[in-house]
């Protein structure tokens, strides 16, 4: 149970070290929901784009062939009718009196003038067909180069590609800040690694089931000589686990401090025993009060060093005290007894 | 002007001897002539003797220099 609670500091300590200087860690490969998603709607709407496109290619291609075609019959029927025309006139050159003649080569002009226009029409039409097909073909190579990127995308997603997360610079620091922030890693390490763990130890001593066939009088030494190494240990903690140690039948500690108490106060300075039996650290209970008022009605305390220690014996002996009381005497004690 | 001061403290009825024992001796380290603890019914009855200053030395233990 220790070593887990070593190791539970040691991971706090590293991750409290890491929140300041930045975890010394590889760069996170990062892709995102979404922009997967994205990839793929695009790379399916591409493909999709693509077919339809590819469709209509090929129809733009049968509908310029087919105006190639028609054009080129066009051409061949204006050629037709033009030759038909040559005739027609170079009959009536013959005769140039002759009606049927002259009615033949008006005719031969009216066709010829409509194959003109028919073959116009089949032109136009043929540069439509083109053009309708360089633009197809245009929209399929763009479409082609973005299915190429999604693709491309995608491939990477699959690979475990994707954007590096950007590591959390620490260059900005100003001299202060990164001598504040060595010193509170120094601080943390200094303490985890200086931890003391006697207290806990003891704790779990003190509250562990008790062995059958350890006697009785053997766990009671133990859990006091633990109680003592607590005490020695940290006093913070003490208060902390009094609980448990007033379980354990042990010696409570007021009584324990103020024995402690009693032996400064014969070693206080004549002037400083007065001074604190007449106006004490902390306020005194009624029936204390009355105690040294009864004990001492001529108020010999005020100006005998011997009476004023024994009636701080006295108020300490029955003033039950609390904790943070019986801190304040001693404090008060000890630094009149410092000077 | 009496030459003794006797005080009384309850004490609660589950306190153990060994505790009564401990109060009872920080009292006489605090220079009571003498301390003990009576029956009070529901709790315990903690009685010390003080010596008062002034007046009749009781204790030597509290005798004033």
């Amino acid at each position: 149970m220790l070593l887990l609670a070593r190791s539970q500091d040691l991971t706090a300590t590293v991750v409290a070290i890491e929140q300041l200087t930045g975890a010394v860690v590889a760069q996170q490969a990062v892709l995102s929901g979404q922009a997967n998603s994205q990839s793929i709607a695009t790379l399916l709407a591409n493909k999709e784009a693509l077919e339809q496109i590819g469709a209509q290619l090929e129809r733009d291609q049968i509908a310029v062939q087919e105006a190639t075609t028609a054009e080129a019959s066009a051409r061949a029927a204006l050629d037709g009718e033009q030759k038909k025309l040559e005739d027609a006139q170079d009959a009536l050159a013959g005769d140039p009196d002759n009606e049927d003649r002259k009615s033949a080569v008006d005719r031969a002009k009216i066709d010829v003038g409509r194959a003109e226009d028919n073959l116009q029409l089949k032109n136009s039409e043929l540069a439509l067909r083109k053009s309708q097909l360089n633009e197809t073909q245009k929209v399929r190579d763009a479409v082609a180069r973005q299915l190429d990127s999604a693709t491309a995308s995608a491939s990477a997603a699959a690979s475990g590609g994707g954007q590096f997360g950007a590591s959390q610079s620490r260059d900005n620091l100003t001299d202060t800040t990164a001598t504040a922030i060595a010193s509170a890693v120094e601080n943390i390490v200094t303490r985890v690694v200086g931890k003391n763990y006697l207290t806990d130890a003891c704790i779990a001593i003190i509250t562990q089931p008790p062995d059958p066939k350890m006697p009785l009088a053997e766990r009671q030494e133990t859990v006091r000589a633990c109680y003592e190494l607590m005490k020695q240990a940290n006093r913070s903690e003490i208060l902390r686990f009094k609980g448990v140690v007033a379980e354990s039948s042990l010696e409570p500690e007021p009584i324990d401090r103020v024995k402690q108490l009693l032996a400064l106060v014969s070693k206080l300075p004549a002037r400083d025993a007065i001074r604190l039996a007449t106006t004490p650290p902390v306020a005194l209970s009624p029936d204390v009060e009355a105690l040294v008022n009864a004990t001492d009605p001529q108020r010999l305390r005020t100006r005998d060093a011997s009476v004023a220690r024994l009636i701080l014996k006295r108020m300490l002996a029955v003033g039950a005290f609390s904790p943070a009381e019986l801190t304040a005497w001693d404090a008060a004690m000890r630094a009149a007894i410092a000077g | 002007m009496p030459a003794t001061v006797t005080t009384e403290e309850k004490l609660e009825r589950s306190t153990s001897k060994a505790a009564i024992k401990r109060a009872i001796d920080l009292r006489i380290s605090a220079g009571a002539i003498r301390s003990w603890v009576e029956d009070g019914g529901d709790h315990w009855l903690l009685k010390t003797e003080w010596n008062v200053f002034g007046s009749n030395i009781a204790n030597p233990m509290n005798a004033v220099d």
